[in-house]
């Protein structure tokens, strides 16, 4: 399991999206494959949904993740690896991976937009917000599969 | 079954909780302003240690007691991990968490924080301890209606 986590879900899923092929690394992409992604996503329940987000397996078999932790990086590392260790799930059969942080504003803006019912005003922020992660999320992809590379090694 | 009371910094509402529900607190009465503070592990969680899963005893119907301190959203991350758990192949169930920081009334919060943040702990922990006492009638409650639940699942 490869869980890509960040404080709001949003860079999170930019680097699942990534991971999965489904956008290129490195610098924005176009506003329209932003918009596809954003609406493959969830479009604006983007912002509301909990848990882990499935992504499917990469090309090596690997299940991704993304989700929101609301939380610190650290706190996240000992609660999941907390859970396993107490269940038997064995350390080498997940990884977590922190991505960089969202523009808090934006989300802060965006959040205020959908309660005053402002739609239009939601997806813009939110698509810009997307289009904000791709430094954040593509090196943070990178280590992440680095990572997993050497743990596929390891378990061989 | 394993059952997880959780809160912010795994340092008073949680704990206390879990040892209402071991029998350390009593449930036919209102503890006292001491026995509250005296409780094990009462205000003594420190920053580091907060996502760290915490083993508190086992209930006399076999059940182990954990607490856990999640910081921020601590729904986002309680999805999160239920998710984490099932993905992993655990049987659903295995894991009860219940939320102890809803009963934390404002002093419990200023207590909390000008214990464990601001390292006022004399004055802290005094404040913290007032406020499980103003709301001990929440806990308890709470307490018994996992144990309840708790018993009738046996039962079946």
């Amino acid at each position: 399991m490869m869980i890509y986590h960040s404080h709001e879900a949003i860079p999170a899923l930019y680097a699942a999206a990534i991971h999965m092929g489904w956008i290129p690394e490195g610098p924005p992409v176009d506003r329209f494959t932003l918009k596809e992604l954003y609406r493959r996503l969830g479009g604006p329940e983007i912002m509301t949904a909990e848990g882990l987000w499935p992504f499917g397996k990469d090309p090596d078999g690997h299940r991704v993740f993304a989700a929101g932790r609301m939380s610190r990086p650290s706190v996240v590392h000992r609660a999941f690896h907390g859970f396993a260790d107490l269940l038997g799930i064995e350390r080498s059969t997940f990884l977590l991976q922190s991505v960089g942080g969202a523009v808090a504003w934006i989300d802060m803006a965006s959040s205020a937009m959908k309660s005053v019912g402002l739609p239009i005003l939601v997806e813009t922020l939110q698509i810009w917000n997307l289009a904000s992660q791709w430094p954040g999320a593509t090196r943070s992809v990178r280590i992440a599969k680095e990572r997993l590379s050497l743990l596929d090694q390891v378990r061989r | 079954m394993n059952i997880v009371y959780y809160c912010y910094g795994s340092a008073h509402s949680s704990v206390t909780a879990a040892n209402i529900h071991l029998g350390h607190l009593p449930t036919q009465r209102r503890a006292s302003l001491t026995e509250i503070i005296h409780q094990p592990l009462f205000d003594r969680a420190e920053n580091h240690e907060i996502g760290e899963l915490r083993y508190m005893g086992t209930d006399p119907w076999g059940d182990q007691i954990f607490v856990i301190g999640l910081a921020g959203s601590k729904l986002v991350m309680v999805h999160s991990l239920q998710d984490f758990l099932l993905e992993a192949g655990m049987e659903p169930g295995l894991v009860r968490f219940e939320d102890a920081l809803q009963h934390a009334g404002l002093p419990l919060r200023i207590g909390g924080y000008t214990s464990r943040r601001l390292g006022i702990v004399g004055l802290g922990r005094l404040l913290s301890g007032l406020g499980v006492w103003l709301r001990y009638h929440r806990f308890v409650n709470h307490v018994q209606r996992v144990l309840q639940h708790l018993q009738s699942n046996q039962i079946e």
